[in-house]
């Protein structure tokens, strides 16, 4: 999680404005919660994410601002259990199986052997829209789900990595080409 | 005239103040619901020093050492009913829960103009139950925007050394 360098596919740029969205989180996220030792929930909705940019003044924030101020939400879901194996890949299935609709497409997958981390980032799309992202990432310890809710380019997670809680492992896809690809799996 | 309009501003004013929750409205939650008195940090004010230029000001700490609660449903009910009683302009912002520590949190913010306002409602099985409020600005706000997971697991623990030390 701490030390993962990112490094995946560009997809094509999204389009402004988007409607909200009914899930915010996955429902089978309450009952792997229900297993772990620790929990934690961070809600930023719309209002507090415009407070927030309000006082995003410095001209280092300006990029920030712009992606906060589209964006209806972040909401990060993280659980962490005491031991390795409290849970399986069957416990993260059904959360991974909301994720497969025709709207999502899991845009990049890291596997980390040393780090016994697997990180995924699925983006949510409408027709031509871009209408949000999901990222979850898997360590043997540790659960991290983030949901950016609403329209962000896979190139704006530099600017909110660290920040609304999206971990500061995430960073952007290369630029590499205008036009999405299908998903690249990177093996470290 | 002039009366009728000194009349209806001080409506409004009174209104307004009486609208606003915060601290108290939890602390009157917490008593009327479990029969218990909270208390005061004595010597509170010898810490505010120590919080000059950190972005935090306008603490206040209600603690209740004798209150544990620690059942799901027990802590759900508290959550639903402080939420309910602060009134939509509080968000609940930050959820924590430890289960091997026995502790949990919920920390609701406020716009308040040009500042944010935080209550933390925070439970511990040592010490019981604390309630603050805080005002955060400048580093302090910022730091709670970025990295809402790492305050939140942190300020599980600071309410306490806050109230024990000073700082």
């Amino acid at each position: 999680m701490k030390r993962i360098f990112w490094c995946a596919i560009f997809l094509a740029a999204s389009v402004l404005g988007s409607p909200a969205q009914t899930i915010k989180v996955p429902e089978s996220w309450d009952k792997l919660a229900a297993k772990a030792d620790e929990v934690v929930k961070v809600t930023l909705d719309k209002k507090m994410l415009q407070f927030a940019s309000r006082f995003m003044d410095n001209e280092d924030d300006a990029e920030g601002k712009r992606i906060v101020s589209k964006l209806n939400g972040v909401y990060v879901r993280s659980l962490q259990f005491t031991k390795p194996g409290e849970f399986t890949d069957a416990d993260v299935a059904p959360i991974r199986a909301q994720l497969q609709g025709p709207e999502w497409s899991r845009i990049v997958q890291v596997d980390s052997r040393s780090d016994s981390e697997h990180v995924e980032i699925f983006i949510h799309m409408v027709g031509n829209q871009n209408m949000g992202m999901v990222i979850l990432s898997q360590e043997p310890k540790e659960l991290v789900l983030v949901h950016l809710d609403g329209p962000i380019n896979p190139e704006d997670l530099d600017d909110l990595s660290g920040n609304f809680g999206v971990p500061k492992s995430v960073h952007s896809p290369k630029k590499t080409a205008t036009q999405p690809k299908p998903p690249t799996e990177v093996k470290k | 005239m002039k009366r009728v309009w000194l009349v209806f501003l001080l409506t409004v004013a009174c209104s307004a103040a009486s609208a606003q929750t915060g601290i108290k409205t939890v602390v009157k939650i917490l008593e009327t619901h479990y029969s218990v008195r909270h208390h005061g940090v004595p010597g509170l004010w010898l810490a505010k020093p120590f919080m000059f230029g950190s972005g935090v000001g306008g603490l206040k700490i209600a603690n209740f050492d004798n209150l544990r609660i620690r059942t799901d449903d027990d802590i759900y009910a508290l959550q639903q009913r402080v939420t309910k009683s602060l009134g939509p302009e509080w968000f609940p912002f930050v959820e924590t829960w430890s289960k091997s520590d026995h502790e949990w949190s919920v920390i609701y913010a406020r716009d308040a103009r040009d500042k944010m306002q935080l209550l933390i409602v925070t439970s511990e099985d040592n010490d019981g139950l604390t309630v603050l409020q805080m005002n955060v600005s400048g580093k302090a706000r910022a730091e709670w925007f970025n990295e809402p997971v790492d305050c939140a697991r942190r300020d599980r623990h600071k309410p306490q050394e806050t109230a024990k030390n000073g700082n």
